[in-house]
Order: C-alpha cells, then structure tokens, then sequence
C-alpha cells in the first residue's frame, strides 16, 4: 500500500466572484521512501494541494469532495483533536524560505523543542533540549545557534533550522513547499543535497513542490505536472527526462535551461492561465496549445493510467475511451 | 539581553535632537508670527512693575536685536530653570507654577494610558481570534465612534452622568475643600476619589486606537507563515495564539503605545478644563485666557520634554521585549 | 473536511459609499443653506434661556436664549470647512513630502524625514496651542491654516515609507527604462499605487481637522466670531451646562462630529472595498 493516497481531490476558495476550484480532481499517492514532485505554474494548485492534503488551508479555501489517505485511514474524515496525533509526528512541512517561517521573537531552541514537547508526553526538558541539539548537527548547524534569534542566522541557516524541524518527530511525510526559493544556487545545492541525504538515512517521503522543473528532475523519483487545477501528467523521472508526453509538460520543460544537456533556445509558453472562476469546457490547456483537436474544445480529457505513468490528453487517448468521453459530453 | 551603549548613545542624541527642535519652536514662533516679543515676554503693564519688565528683558537680550544673542540669552536662562514670570501668578516663575502642575497631568495620563492600552488588549486580541463576531463589530463600531468625537465631549458626558445624575463621582477638582485638614490616608482617598472620572474619561477617549492597532497587528501576524507552521506542529492553539501570535502583534504596538501618548497629553489639556483638574492643560487655558505668554510658552516646553522624556524610557526599555532591535 | 465556517465574501463597498456619500451631502447642504434650515437667526437671542427641547426650540435653547438647533445648523459650517479645507491642505503636502523624499533618497529629504520623526514626538495639540495664542487674531483662515500646515508629519511619513516599499518594484525599473520622467513615474505610476494609503490618511486628518478645531475653539482660542461645534461646547461648559442638566445642549454638538466623522470613515472604507474589490477581480 502506498503511504499516501490522493483521490479526486477538490479544494474551493471563495473568492469576490464567486468560488472556484483551484484543485479539481486531483490524484496521485506517494509511496515510502519517495520524493514526489508537484509542478506547474504558479496559481495551478500545487501548493493548495499540499496545504490541503496538511489540513492547513486558511480562511477561504475548504475541501469539497476526493479523499487522502495515509496508510489506509481517511485524513479528510478525521476530527481535529485525531488529526492532531498526524500534525508533524507523521506529516510535517517545510515552507517557504522566502518568508518567515521562524517566530521572530523566539530563539531557535525554543521553536525546535516546542513541537517536540507538544507530541512527546512524559519527555523533560533537557530531553527535547539534547534532541534539539542533535537535530541540528543532523542539519550540519552549529550548536551554539540554538540560543540566537532567527534574525541573527543567514537566509540558509534559517532553512536549515526549519528542515531540521521537520524531522525533530520522525515523520513519515515531509511536504517540502519551494523549500529553496529565494536563496543563491549554492546555499540551494547544500539543502538539496542535505534533503536528499536525510531521506536516505531516515527513510521518509517527500511531497516536493516548485516551479523548477529541472532541479524536480534531478532529485524526485516521481513528478505529478499540474495545470490549472487539475493534474495533466504523471510520470517517473526517468520517462519524464525521456520525453514528456502532455504537450503541457513540454512547453514547461523547453522554458528552461537544460543543466547538463545542449543549449537550446528557451521557449515561453504563450497565453495564459484560464478563468478557474469560468473554467472552460473540454480541456483547459487547449488555448495554449500547440497540438489542440476539435475534441479539445468540447470534451475533458480523460485519465489514462498505464505503465508510462498517468496522462490526461486527447493525444493519448485510447479509441474507445475517445468515444466514450464523446457519448458522455454529447 | 544587553544593552549596546551605541544604541543608548544613539536614542539619548535623538531624544536631545527633539528637544533641541521643540526649544527652537518655542524660541522662535513667537518671534516670527507676533510682532514683539518682549512686549509678549517681558510686558511691563501685564507684570506691573517696570523695574521687573527690564530685568526680565535683560535676562532674555530682548534689548538686543540680534536674534543670535536672544537665542544664547534664552538658552542659558533655560539652563538654569529660568522660563520668565507668570503674569497671572506675579511673582511667582513660570517654572515653579509647571512644578505644581505637572504631578496632576502626569499622574492621570499614565495611569489613564495604561488602563486604556491594556482594556484594548484584551478587546483587540479578542477581535482578531474571532473576526466578524458580534463582539468585534460591536468592538470596531464603539472604536470609531471614540475616534471621532471630542476627548473632551466624553469627560463632558461622564460628568452628567456619573457626577451630576447619579453624583457618584465629584464633578470636578483634584481633591476636596477640606483637603488640607485631611490625614495622609485622607489626603490620598480625596485624591484617587476626585482623579477617577478624569482617569476613565480619558482612558475611554484613547481606548479606540488601542483597539484598532492591536486588533490590526493581530490580524496581520496572524496571517504570517510561522502561524501556519505552528499550526503544523500541531502546537496548543493557546500557545499558538500567545507565543506565536500575540508577542509578535505586541511589539509594533509598543511604539504605537508611546506615540499615543502624545495624543493622550494633547486631550488631557482639554480634559483638565472639563474637569477643572489643576494640571498643565488646566494652566495653559488660564494662561490663554490671561493673554500669559510666559506660562504658555512654559507649558509648551514642559510637555515636550515630559514626552521626549518618556519617549527615550520607552526606547530604553525597547530591547529588553524585542530581540531584533540592537541590530538595526 | 469539517469546516462549516461561512466563506468570507469580499464585499464590493457599494453600500458604505452610497452611505457614506449620503452623510456628507446632507452635512454639504446644511453649510452651505444653513440660513434656511435654521428656524431662527444666528446668535439670536431673544428667547428664554434654558428652555427644554419642545416643537418649538427643536434642542431647546442656551443660557443666553439662543436657539440650539439653529447656532447647530450654523455651527455645520464652520467645522465642515475647517474639516474638509484643512484636510485637503495636510493631505497636499503630505502626499507631496511623502513621495518625493520616498523617491528621490538624497540627504535634504533624509534630513526633512528626520526633522517630521522629530516633531513627531511633539504633541500637536500643544503646537496648535502655542501657534494659534500668539498669532494677533484668529480668523476661519487662520485656523484652517495652523490645523492644515501642522498636520501632515504622520501622514508624509506612512506615504514615504509606502513609496520607499513601491520604488523597489520592478514597475517603477520598467518605466525608467522606458525612459519616463521622475516627475511622471511619480504622478502615474507610483500615486495610482498609494491610493489606498493616502484614501486611509485623508480619512483620518479630515476628521482629526474637525475635532482638532473643536479643542482650539474648546480653549478659547478659536475664531471668537463664528459658531462651530466646538464653541458650542466650549460656551455650554462655560455657562455650567452641566448644572442644569442642559444635556440638550451638550450631546447634539458631540454627535454632529461623530456623524461628519462617519460619513468620512464610510467613504474611506468603501473606497478600500471597491479598491480591493476591483484589484481581487482582475487579478483571479
């Protein structure tokens, strides 16, 4: 059984016109001791995805229908006081460095041992203090940084602190929301590198999100590509560094820069993100892409599950699922 | 935590810096908008005694035209206390009659500041938990409704109720006719009697913006990403709330706080008069009323020191709550 | 998941516009036909003194005899323009001051901001104090003026710091770039961005204007010539209002303010709400 399992996901925000979806049927699971990657453009619901799968949505998103299941039991079903055994103990998360995600006004000791202390009953002070310590030499930190203030570490240091705090209760899940964001291309190496390692010696699985689609190909075993709400692709890496097959993940992987491979010219990808308040019918990505057939406009694509990994594309569509999706939409 | 001497050196020269500023207005509004100054200062029929009226001029080179040399003249006068004579409380110095005064106005104004800063905390923290709760509209509604009425109109509005229609309260004054013949004990239950409705008065009349900030402030630190993680760690929500949120919603309030004082010291002034309470702001509507221009000058001055006063304590104090500061 | 809470809906503020509008108007009308709505001549004084409210004396009469509800309507007059003037005076050179020392960082505006954190320290009731009792008379034009030109530190010093945060977005770059002038980068790119702000500012000095004029005329040293809500107040103290449970005279002055001040915060808020509104609509 895989550790986590998503199913047909759907989170709604309110918003001044109205709701709209901005996940929509979403699916994929992870498995143990995998590092999955979500990807797309900003707004696609990579991150709201995360959030919900957390249970940290804010004010004005909720969950609507799907499931997420972690090892069999329904996390959406459970209430918040049972939800709490997950919070950090089983599924912990890494945001952001380009925000504070450290209290200012704590010293670092203090925010390492206080997640520790909130799960672990019966444990001392000094305890959780001597696991702090070592959380941080996990992370390669000095010692003496336990006593500083968050202002007083660099923009690495910081994340180092909070990837540290991930792992103080030995989760089975982090979910790793643009972790190196906003930091230089060096400092981005050492905690890439650093996560990676961790999760070999720990073994937990990684929920990994950015827009950077190479560097999801260097580290992730699996990459989910999403596009307006909804999941186009899902491959291994390995396919993925093949030749992707949505023409969506196509135009994504020719707008960047290759780091090993040939210079190539960088191709944007034209037009823009559809209305999710109006979505259109059929296909949202039809607008923008190259490969559009008639059907596009009137039918969704249908899920295709197969030993490539998942697609949701006319392109691919098998006969018959074809003519299916055409009885139904007619 | 530590105090950087560079820090102190650095709000001690800004705290000089402002009072040097509010000495330079002193000196020289009067001088640039009316037309004589010593007729103003130094007037020989509103001291009554032209033997006094030249002494004052010397001291203040007001018989020298140079600007320069009254300015000098001015500060060293200053140096040594000296403000000019109160025309109204001839002889007496202006500097002794804001001696007299300044306990009264002090004493209401900080215990009214704290009474309305912390009243506001625990309406504003509430607000922010739970936005869009009949209590917070209610909270919001009372807060600009404060906002745009008189400090004084509310003192007003105490009196008639509390002082004259159910007369718990005296109506006025700092203490009771037989003040005087009264023991220590006495003495002190008179005062705290008579200083109540003022203290409230005001403690109302600046609660809004307590409220608002630290509703504001709240608010904001809610929203940031700590709070979500806090949330992940599956952290109590009280230690969310007080550790997390409110520390960080306390410290820009802090500022806020002192700033506010300045508000609260210019509605006192009109508070005093309300409540004939013989602090400053009651000393300055009598100065105006006398044509004192002495004693209105003085009392200016009184104020904006007691404020930079307080100002540079609170920069003091600063550090202490909020780590981040020493290094900026 | 089991989130009952009711979603937050943006709101268009439409309403608290219309609302808002509505107030100021009614205020607009009564300044400018005060000599119509008011039953009877200013500072008339032909009637019994401390008359109680009845058909006849609307809010009764003063201890001088004056009709309460006609020295209101007058008083209107006086506070709208001292408001609306001044605040429009404090928002000029704030907006003015703010910008230009959030954009061009050179050391004469380093200076001019050190000089408003400075004075800011100051109480400015006690500056008005000392500028209006030593200017030789005090007319509507002066008043308007010390509350006016005294008022705007706080509001430059928000404005700045706003300008100082849009200056480092890429737009700002851009239109450099483009080769616009420091003058029309400010005017049409960086202002349309401080809307907000300065909408929130203007709000606030407008109805701190009114109640600013109410303590100067509260101490005696307002414009002893005309009427405002504020030396209504100031003379029902005077006279002992108080004693003779005159509340007639006392609450109707205090409310005025708070309903010109509403109708201020009505109009800010909604503005921010259609602001918003509008910006959440193109952006979604």
């Amino acid at each position: 059984m895989s550790l986590l399992e998503v199913r047909d996901l759907q989170i709604e925000y309110a918003s001044a016109r109205g709701p709209f979806k901005a996940v929509d049927g979403v699916s994929f699971s992870i498995e143990r001791g995998e590092i999955f990657g979500l990807a797309g453009e900003s707004g696609c619901g990579k991150s709201t995805t995360a959030y919900g799968i957390a249970r940290l949505l804010r004010g004005a998103a909720r969950i609507v229908g799907g499931s997420v299941r972690m090892d069999g039991v329904e996390l959406t079903k459970l209430s918040d006081a049972q939800f709490d055994a997950y919070r950090w103990a089983r599924i912990s998360i890494v945001l952001q460095s380009a925000m504070n995600n450290l209290n200012p006004v704590m010293k670092i000791k203090e925010q390492l041992i206080d997640a520790i202390l909130a799960h672990r009953t019966g444990i001392s002070r000094a305890d959780a203090l001597r696991q702090a310590g070592e959380l941080m030499e996990l992370a390669d930190l000095p010692k003496d940084r336990l006593e500083r203030f968050p202002h007083e570490l660099s923009g690495g240091m910081r994340q180092r602190v909070v990837i540290a705090m991930a792992l103080a209760l030995r989760p089975e899940l982090i979910i790793m929301d643009e972790p190196t964001t906003a930091l230089d291309v060096i400092t981005q190496k050492g905690i890439i590198d650093k996560i990676v390692e961790l999760k070999r010696t720990f073994g937990f699985s990684v929920l990994f999100i950015t827009h950077d689609l190479p560097l999801m190909l260097e580290i992730c075993d699996r990459v989910g590509v999403m596009y307006a709400g909804r999941m186009a692709e899902i491959a291994a890496r390995e396919r993925m560094l093949a030749g992707a097959r949505h023409p969506y993940t196509q135009g994504l992987l020719r707008s960047f820069p290759s780091l090993t491979g040939p210079r190539v010219r960088l191709e944007g990808i034209p037009g823009s993100t559809p209305d999710l308040v109006a979505p259109p019918s059929g296909c949202r990505f039809r607008d923008r892409c190259p490969h559009a057939l008639p059907v596009c406009g009137s039918v969704q694509p249908p899920v295709q599950a197969g030993e490539d990994g998942v697609v949701s594309c006319h392109l691919y569509a098998k006969e018959d699922a074809l003519d299916e999706a055409a009885a139904a939409g007619s | 935590m530590r105090i950087q001497p560079a820090y102190v050196a650095r709000r001690v020269a800004f705290a000089a810096a402002t009072l040097l500023a509010a000495i330079v207005m002193n000196f020289l509004l009067p001088r640039l908008i009316a037309g004589n100054p010593a007729e103003m200062i130094a007037s020989q029929t509103a001291l009554g005694s032209p033997e006094v009226a030249e002494a004052i001029k010397k001291q203040f080179g007001l018989e020298n035209d140079s600007l320069l040399y009254q300015f000098k003249q001015y500060l060293v006068q200053l140096a040594h206390g000296n403000l000019g004579i109160s025309y109204f409380n001839y002889p007496t110095p202006v500097s002794q009659v804001l001696l007299h005064a300044l306990p009264w106005t002090l004493g209401i104004v900080l215990i009214s500041t704290l009474l309305s800063y912390a009243a506001g905390w625990l309406v504003g923290i509430r607000g922010a938990l739970k936005p869009g709760t009949w209590f917070d509209n209610a909270a919001l509604a009372v807060s600009f409704f404060i906002n745009s009425v008189p400090y004084f109109w509310i003192g007003i509005l105490l009196i008639l109720l509390f002082g004259y229609k159910l007369d718990w309260f005296p109506m006025g004054q700092a203490f009771s006719v037989e003040y005087d013949s009264l023991s220590a004990a006495g003495k002190l239950r008179s005062i705290s009697y008579h200083a109540v409705l003022p203290i409230v008065s005001l403690a109302i009349a600046s609660l809004a913006s307590h409220i608002l900030v630290l509703r504001n402030n709240l608010s904001r630190a809610l929203t940031e990403d700590y709070m979500v993680l806090a949330r992940a760690k599956g952290l109590s929500s009280r230690r969310r709330t007080f550790q997390y949120g409110v520390r960080n919603a306390f410290l820009p309030s802090f500022t806020g706080f002192m700033l506010s004082l300045g508000h609260v010291v210019g509605g006192a002034i009109t508070m005093e008069i309300v409540f004939s309470y013989p602090g400053i702001g009651m000393l300055t509507y009598n100065a105006i009323l006398n044509h004192d221009y002495p004693l209105i000058q003085g009392a200016f001055l009184m104020i904006a020191a007691s404020i930079i006063a307080v100002n540079l304590l609170a920069d003091l104090i600063y550090p202490f709550i909020d780590p981040r500061v020493n290094l900026d | 998941m089991r989130n009952n809470r009711s979603k937050p809906r943006p709101r268009s503020g439409k309403a608290k516009l219309w609302a808002g509008a509505c107030i100021l108007l009614l205020f607009a009308a009564v300044s400018l036909a005060a000599a119509q709505i008011a039953p009877y001549p200013k500072n008339d004084i032909d009637f019994e003194p401390w008359l109680v409210p009845s058909a006849v004396h609307l809010l009764g009469t003063d201890s001088y005899g004056q009709d309460v509800f006609s020295q209101l309507v007058y008083g209107t007059r006086t506070s709208f323009l001292v408001g609306i003037l001044a605040g429009l005076i404090t928002t000029i050179i704030g907006v003015t001051v703010g910008v230009t020392a959030g954009f061009y960082r050179r050391w004469v505006s380093d200076a001019l901001m050190f000089l408003v954190d400075l004075l800011l320290i100051i109480p400015i009731m006690a500056l008005m104090i000392i500028l209006a009792s030593f200017l030789p008379s005090m007319g509507l034009t002066s008043i308007i003026l010390v509350i006016g030109l005294l008022s705007w530190l706080y509001m430059a010093r928000s404005i700045r710091s706003q300008t100082l945060s849009e200056r480092q977005r890429g737009y700002v770059e851009a239109a450099r770039v483009a080769g616009m002038s420091d003058g029309s980068i400010m005017r049409r790119e960086i202002l349309p961005n401080l809307y907000p702000i300065i909408l929130a500012n203007l709000v606030s000095v407008t109805t701190q204007a009114v109640l600013a004029e109410a303590g100067l005329s509260f101490l005696g040293i307002g414009d002893p010539k005309s009427v405002s809500w504020g030396t209504i107040l100031a003379l029902a103290h005077a006279n002992n209002a108080i004693m003779y449970d005159a509340w007639w005279w006392i609450v109707p002055p205090g409310l005025a303010t708070a309903l010109f001040c509403f109708g201020f915060i009505l109009i800010g808020n909604g503005s921010l709400e259609r602001f918003r509104y509008k910006r959440g609509a193109s952006q979604q």
